[in-house]
């Protein structure tokens, strides 16, 4: 699914990425752990193609293309997700009319025919329930005047919409209650197929008692450092990351 | 003898219009003569010309040559309307009731602005809308501008006691146009009415428009003006409301499109002369290449003017580096129990709303399209009128994919 080399990455001269190596196939559920300022957010902001970024080595392959070559909208409609850390509020723009553009222009790429009204809004219906979002919440203006929770749950309903091949959830736990992160997770969890793959980035461990990651892996100082399975993050939860940093150094 | 003759950017300007066939009084006349010999155009040292250079109106050449307008023109379906085609009144259109194009003589010249002064001495058009009491009508001008011409209409809307009433200032100019329109309205809103005024400038390319409305409002009376500025190499438009009544309702809107190298600029003056009024003012717009805007609104609340309730607001997006915005609201209050405020902002599209947007596969385009229209969707949930928001959230949408 995508296949990540040796990247290096820099924004404003800075290197925060210094030499990551990600495989992740189809089926499978990646956690990417680690301290604040390893790099989690990088990774994920070079995945989607934010501007202000710049990789300077290594390649990232997505389906077979060469995904640094792509537009963030060209990347969007090979198959990419990006539930942001913090969802953007935009007055005036209406959540499902939006939707319905990125779903045609996605069609439109593909050279399919674009969405029916009819089939659009029965998907709107079917996709709002799997996060429990409101239609109503689903046709207000984009995550205007939603809570934290609400922000999220949309983030999970616009990738259920879109039905990506790879989603990356960047902080997708942040901010979250309890029961707003059980009905997040149960979104992500009913939208896994062996066809699409997720890398779920958290700081903590908590996510990952709801969303079973098959592989975690400890981002530090710009490179995974350690990669094992779920038991890993109990450690990290348990230990913190001190001994990480302390063993990467000592290594 | 040596005799020094100045003349006037007014004098060669003159020199290529034709005098008006309408009838006007002669004191009008001398006093519109007057004003002109003693004016000139407003260069940077008149502050309400600041930012405003209409030297640009002499090189214009207004020698009838013509281009094609895209049709239909007409905005509303069922609303009755007059033609005005290249600045004359077309004759067939205009046999409706309280519609009148003909004269016996055009009021008085009120003013002292050189540019109305203009308009009475070369008016190409003299037309007066009636409102009657136990009416609710939609009258609609069509102006279609398709030749280099003088386009000078002179209307003046009457808003009878208890009267409902909306007109339609429908400005349309053809692919190329180069022409100048000048037009001076004088609306009176009498008790209990309530009138309507959307106005639209679509005009030619090469086109400058320059426009003056004063309106006098008596009291428990509504008065809404709608204004959208799309296109036109200059539009000026100068919005002087008189609240002379109490219990008043005033609404202006705005909102403008501009690209290219158009000069867009409101002036906007509400005067609340007396007490318990209200009144609301938001203009928005997006200015892209090397177009300019101007916004100036000023809010006078005189002394005895209590509980009056005063809002103003003025948004603009820049989409280019090259794009500028001058915007001046002034408040002068001088009663104190009021309410008033103002803001004016002038920023960039939301770096951060336009990738989110495009990461769910939206092209840029298309993503700053859709912020640009909510912007001005803002606006356009203020126009009671469907046919013209819709009219104008098209134009918007053609503004993009031109």
């Amino acid at each position: 699914m995508i296949e990540i080399k040796n990247v290096h990455a820099n924004i404003e001269g800075k290197e925060i990425l210094k030499g990551l190596n990600l495989t992740v196939n189809a089926g499978e559920v990646h956690a990417i752990m680690g301290p604040n300022g390893a790099g989690k957010s990088t990774l994920a902001s070079i995945l989607a193609g934010r501007e202000e970024y710049e990789v300077t080595q290594g390649s990232i392959t997505f389906e077979g293309e060469d995904l640094l070559e792509l537009d963030t909208e060209e990347r969007a409609h090979a198959g990419l997700f990006l539930a942001f850390q913090y969802p953007v509020e935009i007055p005036g723009v209406s959540n499902v009319n939006f939707l319905r553009t990125a779903i045609n222009e996605t069609r439109d790429a593909k050279g399919e025919e674009p969405i029916s009204a009819k089939d659009f809004m029965a998907l709107v219906r079917e996709k709002s329930k799997i996060v429990e979002l409101d239609s109503k919440l689903a046709s207000r203006a984009v995550n205007e005047g939603f809570s934290g929770g609400e922000k999220k749950r949309n983030e999970i309903f616009q990738m259920a919409m879109l039905n990506p091949k790879l989603a990356v959830l960047d902080e997708t736990d942040s901010g979250l209650d309890i029961d707003a992160l059980r009905i997040v997770a149960k979104g992500v969890n009913s939208l896994k197929s062996s066809d699409n793959a997720s890398i779920v980035i958290t700081h903590y461990q908590r996510l990952l008692d709801y969303i079973v990651p098959d592989y975690v892996h400890v981002l530090y100082d710009g490179k995974i450092v350690k990669t094992g399975n779920k038991d890993l993050a109990l450690e990290l939860e348990e230990k913190g990351y001190d001994w990480i940093k302390e063993e990467t150094q000592v290594g | 003898m040596n005799e020094v003759i100045t003349q006037t950017k007014f004098d060669i300007l003159r020199k290529r219009l034709s005098p008006t066939l309408l009838p006007i009084s002669k004191v009008s006349k001398e006093k519109a003569e007057d004003l002109l010999a003693t004016s000139d155009f407003p260069t940077r040292k008149n502050e309400a010309w600041k930012y405003t250079n209409v030297n640009g109106l002499n090189k214009l050449l207004l020698n009838g040559e013509s281009s094609d307008l895209t049709k239909p023109n007409s905005i509303t379906k069922s609303a009755e309307k007059v033609y005005i085609i290249n600045g004359q009144v077309s004759k067939d259109q205009s046999d409706v009731s309280g519609i009148k194009t003909l004269w016996g003589e055009l009021p008085e010249l009120h003013t002292e602005d050189s540019f109305d002064a203009l308009n009475l001495l070369y008016c190409t058009a003299g037309i007066e809308l009636t409102f009657e009491e136990t009416e609710n009508k939609t009258v609609e001008l069509v102006f279609e501008n398709t030749t280099n011409s003088a386009v000078f209409p002179r209307i003046f809307i009457q808003c009878n006691k208890g009267a409902k009433g909306t007109v339609i200032l429908n400005f349309q100019g053809a692919e190329k146009n180069a022409s100048f329109i000048n037009v001076s309205t004088y609306v009176d809103v009498e008790e209990n009415a309530n009138l309507s005024i959307h106005k639209i400038q679509k005009n030619g390319p090469e086109t400058y428009d320059l426009q003056r409305e004063y309106v006098n409002q008596a009291a428990n009376s509504v008065f809404t003006i709608n204004t959208f500025p799309l296109s036109g190499r200059m539009t000026r438009n100068d919005l002087v409301i008189n609240v002379n009544g109490s219990n008043c309702e005033t609404f202006m809107n705005g909102a403008y499109t501009l690209k290219g190298k158009s000069h867009c600029d409101n002036h906007t003056t509400v005067d609340h002369k007396v007490a318990h009024c209200y009144s609301k003012e938001l203009y928005k717009g997006v200015i892209d290449d090397r177009a300019t805007n101007v916004f100036n609104g000023k809010v006078f609340v005189r002394k005895d003017a209590q509980k009056i309730n005063a809002f103003q607001s003025n948004a603009n997006i820049l989409l280019s580096e090259t794009g500028s915005v001058n915007s001046k609201p002034e408040l002068e209050i001088y009663a104190d129990d009021v309410k008033c405020s103002h803001g004016s902002t002038t920023g960039q599209l939301d770096d951060e709303a336009v990738f989110y947007l495009r990461s769910r596969g939206l092209s840029e385009k298309s993503a700053k399209e859709l912020l640009v229209k909510a912007f001005l969707g803002e606006v356009l949930e203020e126009v009671e009128n469907e046919e013209v928001s819709s009219y104008v959230e098209e134009q918007i949408e053609k503004h993009f994919s031109a």
